[in-house]
């Protein structure tokens, strides 16, 4: 274990990584209680930075700066939230499919696979047209367009596991369906499953933010609503559309190196 | 590139990249042209890093530090990207260990030659028909369209490693290292492939290391043997000098653990079970049982019984069917007509169906020791959780439990925390023993046990095994190696395609086969 942690401190990427998501998330979720309030108008709209407005003024004339720190906490909430949700109804799922008859795994994949064919954000732009965005639906909803594709990597990774020695060895012990997912899938998929976590919450905060630059997201004060509120004033007050931007991308390149480097040192064990 | 050059190795060490280990202690090799060595050694001595350094190759987590490997003019160690690619097949030729995982399986068997040669420099398409044919043909496989658009998978595991062989030898290389490359193959097909590397070796004047864990296999083959151990060489020399005057106790112990010849192991033939015993019936009785696969038959109208403090061994090739029986036997193979029973009571199909002294009474042990351990569980607790499950045991008193069976098969309470990754195999074999003593069955189901282990650790697998079954333990041996047969078993059954073809008390069907094919088995191992 200890050989792995090195392994994983030796890498810049993942170092880089860590520091990066680390940021993001201090912003994100010590940002509300250090904003000034975020609604607050302090000057013209698209002032450049200066006095009350360190990163100059949005649409309406409020500080960017306070909205950039008030705005990161639900965002990212709802994007993990939503792969939460996705990954975790993936593995219920993909492991019912890798135990279950192959007639129905069949049909139930074959099913799965024309789902996954449709565009994540084309499926989400559907039903929230119909049920509007409210924090409840977008989680609901971006949550739920994960969960075929988690499945089927779940499923692949489950199969894996049951048609090893060990998991038949625990068959002939007698052990009960309950004791053989929580004992023997589960703990051999777990490192399926966290990766699929985090592609899962990097794609949510994507989609997210696509809705909302769509106009179709969240209302309140976020990242995402930033981007498309401001993008009118890009040439005058860059900072107001580029503040959330880079925050988003750091929280997202943070979290894939993150990913990429874990990979890389477990493999080489 | 076939002027004779041989390889020359000296001074190499190679180190772990993470804990600084060294995995190869400055090692000296040289191997004349057309020479054809045998590298033998056990699990991580250091014979397969060896090897692949003749290919300027250290895997992830290696490096050289010091030394060099040179073919004829051409340096390998500290060679760029680039020349190492063009040397690669051109001057220095692999075949990998497994066929199946080697060969691109979504490319043609033709197109895979034919990017090869490409790759290095011959893009003619009749020159390069006319070298494939010559390589094909050398291997012994056919050259027709037909044949070089088969995809890998519609190839026998002997054609698909003729396949490798042929892309090792295609540019006539100077050298070829042969990692492995009988491990997943039957008995006669083994002695096929290297009859051919060795004819090869011969017509191209190539210097072949051939990598093997299976020391029989070499002292047949090899001019030349070479044991390596903990990252050195530690014998080297003419394979009949090797074979008859070890130089290093190491080698001595290899060579006491190669399985002795059918007629001399007959001498010490195990005694059967005394005739009183008989009446109460058989542990296991096995009924005309024929056994499907995907609707296809795999066995047909197999029988035998095995009675108590008996061991009873199937033996056959790969494909014979004998590990579909002992599945069949578990309950892990449900699709079947026949009848299996324990005890004179008939099994459910399905191990979930099977009440609780049923699957107490029945053990099985894998093949694989590397496969049938939970990798995320210790030892200790492997072991223990059989006894919870099937004695009802609670959990601290499974612990003492698993402690007393570890204990049993010669393994320490210091394994007891050891996750499985930190195992060697035949740990692991003892760890899956325990598992399945633990639960004191009235017979033992061994499906290949020990062909997946290094040959001293097969040696102390099976004494161990010898050991428990004089204590009284009834077992189900199944086998493709006739030998360890001989040492173990009172009878035997012989399978070939999924029928039995020749049964008896395992001395007659050793000394006097009835059947050709047990002929033919015991020719190509004995």
């Amino acid at each position: 274990m200890s050989a792995v942690a090195t392994q994983l401190v030796r890498r810049p990427s993942v170092v880089a990584g860590t520091l990066m998501t680390a940021a993001t998330l201090f912003v994100a979720f010590a940002g509300p209680a250090l904003a000034g309030s975020p609604d607050e108008f302090v000057g013209a709209p698209f002032q450049g930075p200066g006095g009350d407005a360190p990163l100059g003024t949005d649409v309406m004339g409020r500080s960017v700066l306070a909205r950039l720190l008030a705005g990161g906490r639900d965002f990212l909430l709802q994007g993990i939230l939503a792969a939460a949700l996705g990954v975790g109804a993936g593995v219920l799922l993909g492991v019912a499919l890798a135990s279950a008859s192959r007639r129905v795994a069949d049909l139930v994949l074959s099913l799965n696979d024309t789902v996954i064919v449709l565009p994540q954000i084309v499926i989400a732009l559907l039903v929230l047209t119909r049920l509007g965005a409210t924090p409840l639906t977008l989680v609901l909803v971006v949550g739920i367009v994960h969960v075929p594709q988690s499945a089927r990597v779940v499923r692949a990774a489950t199969q894996r596991v049951v048609t090893q020695d060990y998991y038949d060895s625990a068959r002939t012990l007698g052990a009960s369906r309950r004791r053989l997912f929580t004992g023997e899938v589960l703990p051999n998929i777990a490192g399926v499953v966290l990766l699929e976590l985090s592609i899962r919450l990097a794609i949510s905060v994507v989609v997210l933010a696509s809705l909302s630059y769509l106009g179709f997201g969240s209302t309140d004060t976020q990242w995402g609503r930033m981007i498309h509120e401001n993008q009118g004033g890009l040439t005058i007050q860059p900072w107001a559309v580029l503040a959330p931007v880079i925050c988003t991308g750091v929280f997202l390149i943070g979290v894939n190196l993150l990913r990429g480097g874990t990979v890389r040192a477990l493999a080489v064990r | 590139m076939s002027e004779a050059s041989g390889i020359a190795i000296s001074g190499l060490r190679i180190h772990a990249t993470d804990d600084r280990r060294e995995v190869l202690h400055g090692v000296d090799l040289t191997v004349g042209p057309g020479e054809f060595v045998g590298i033998a050694g056990e699990t991580g001595s250091g014979k397969t890093t060896l090897g692949l350094s003749a290919l300027g190759f250290a895997r992830p987590g290696l490096s050289v530090t010091a030394g060099s490997v040179a073919v004829g003019d051409h340096q390998l160690i500290g060679a760029g990207r680039e020349e190492l690619r063009r040397l690669r097949g051109d001057v220095v030729g692999y075949v990998p260990q497994d066929p199946a995982t080697a060969l691109n399986p979504g490319l043609r068997v033709g197109a895979g030659l034919r990017e090869v040669l490409r790759a290095h420099g011959i893009g003619d398409r009749d020159e390069q028909r006319r070298r494939i044919a010559a390589a094909f043909g050398a291997v012994g496989l056919p050259h027709d369209d037909a044949f070089l658009r088969r995809y890998p998978n519609q190839l026998s595991g002997g054609q698909q490693q003729r396949v490798s062989i042929a892309t090792a030898f295609v540019l006539r290389p100077a050298v070829v290292v042969l990692d492995e490359p009988t491990t997943g193959l039957d008995a006669a097909t083994k002695a096929a492939v290297v009859r051919l590397v060795h004819d090869l070796s011969r017509s191209a004047g190539a210097s072949v290391l051939f990598i093997s864990h299976d020391l029989r296999l070499l002292m047949e083959t090899a001019d030349r043997l070479i044991v390596v151990y903990r990252g050195a060489i530690v014998d080297d020399g003419p394979t009949a000098r090797v074979a008859a005057e070890p130089r290093h106790e190491y080698t001595r112990t290899l060579l006491a653990a190669v399985p002795a010849p059918v007629g001399a192991a007959l001498a010490r033939h195990w005694p059967g079970p005394s005739p009183g015993d008989a009446a109460t019936g058989p542990v296991l009785a096995v009924d005309a049982l024929t056994a499907r696969h995907a609707g296809v038959a795999v066995t047909s109208d197999v029988g035998f019984t095995v009675d108590a403090g008996e061991c009873v061994a199937l033996v056959g090739e790969s494909g014979s069917g004998k590990t579909t029986i002992a599945r069949t036997v578990a309950g892990l193979h449900t699709s079947y007509d026949g009848t299996v029973r324990l005890d004179g009571e008939v099994l459910a199909r399905s191990v979930s169906r099977r009440n609780l002294t049923q699957l107490r009474a029945l053990q099985y042990v894998f093949q694989n020791p590397f496969g049938s351990l939970n990798p995320r569980r210790t030892a200790g607790r492997s072991v223990a959780l059989a006894a919870e499950l099937v004695l009802g045991m609670s959990r601290p008193e499974a612990a003492d439990a698993a402690a007393a069976a570890l204990e049993r098969v010669g393994l320490s309470t210091r394994h007891l925390r050891s996750q499985p990754h930190a195992l060697s195999g035949g740990e692991r074999q003892r760890v899956a023993l325990a598992r399945a003593l633990i639960c004191r069955p009235r017979i033992l189901i061994c499906d290949e046990v020990t062909s997946s282990l290094d040959l001293s650790v097969q040696a102390e697998i099976v004494q161990l095994l010898t050991g428990l079954q004089s204590d009284g333990l009834t077992m189900l041996f199944i086998t493709h190696d006739l030998p360890l047969v001989s040492t173990i078993a009172q009878r035997t059954l012989v399978l070939r395609d999924g029928a039995v073809v020749e049964a008896g008390p395992t001395p007659d069907v050793l000394a006097t086969p009835q059947h050709e094919y047990t002929r033919r088995l015991l020719t190509v191992t004995g």
